[in-house]
């Protein structure tokens, strides 16, 4: 019975994502957070990908447009807009 | 309810800067961010007439660049998807033959204080060289998910892979991109 419920961290860590999606079923979510409750590694990673997912919603570039580019792009509307 | 009204002379000064920065995080690219911008409102000034006044002009024009975004990566991964060579498996760097951590890829200890590595800038510059680093078709993949939010499914439609090779994809990108952190970063 026990064995049944036993994957390997390959395995885990593939069902991590589908997990997250809850495109596990009962069964294979069972094994999943049995393999995560045991396996502190696993555990690791899962946690780890987690802050690298956090990490890129706070990302922010400083980039801008300059003078020039903007008046193009207004040239360009502009040329468009008389067309119609 | 009031009606959102559309004002294409202004688009440009108020939300070109903030379109253009949307852009660049999702394709890390300062020309293709600057021409799907400038499509973005080429797009939107055609379709003026059927804009509805549901959402505001800006909500509207960022629906307008994500799917131009979508369009980019979706032409770009043409071909691509067909030729990802699964037998070349990125997994058994990670995973020995029982499926089991190989030594010089287990995940190490972060530390307590990981967490803040969130704001850091220098912890942010190297996530995105590593994402950088990723074999393409993993990238976009990633990036649609992650930085795009799109849903799994419309990624497999727009990208055309079947589910299981999308959950390799996204597996394969975290377990590199996750090592790549780790050697550059944490150690």
């Amino acid at each position: 019975m026990i064995k049944k419920l036993m994957i390997n961290c390959k395995d885990a860590t593939l069902m991590s994502s589908m997990s997250e999606d809850s495109k596990l079923s009962f069964s294979d979510l069972l094994k999943f957070k049995m393999h995560i409750t045991l396996c502190k590694v696993c555990a690791k990673f899962d946690s780890q990908v987690k802050l690298i997912i956090e990490t890129l919603e706070r990302i922010d570039s400083d980039v801008n447009l300059t003078k020039e580019e903007k008046e193009a792009i207004k040239k360009k509307l502009n040329d468009n807009m008389n067309k119609n | 309810m009031e009606i959102t009204r559309i004002d294409e002379s202004k688009w440009v000064d108020n939300y070109s800067d903030k379109l253009m920065r949307f852009a660049y995080n999702r394709v890390r690219d300062r020309e293709t961010a600057l021409d799907l911008v400038q499509d973005t409102f080429l797009s939107a000034l055609k379709s003026v007439d059927s804009f509805k006044g549901e959402i505001s002009e800006k909500n509207w024009l960022f629906l307008i660049l994500r799917n131009k975004i979508i369009d980019y990566y979706r032409k770009k991964a043409r071909n691509m998807v067909t030729n990802i060579d699964f037998s070349e498996n990125d997994e058994d760097n990670h995973f020995d033959e029982n499926g089991v951590w190989r030594k010089a890829t287990t995940p190490q200890d972060w530390g307590k204080d990981a967490h803040q590595s969130l704001e850091n800038k220098e912890f942010q510059l190297i996530l995105q060289k590593c994402i950088s680093k990723l074999k393409e078709i993993q990238r976009i993949v990633f990036t649609l998910k992650y930085v795009n939010d799109e849903e799994t499914e419309s990624i497999c439609k727009e990208l055309e892979i079947n589910s299981n090779n999308y959950w390799v994809i996204i597996h394969r990108a975290k377990l590199n991109l996750r090592k790549c952190i780790e050697l550059n970063w944490f150690s």
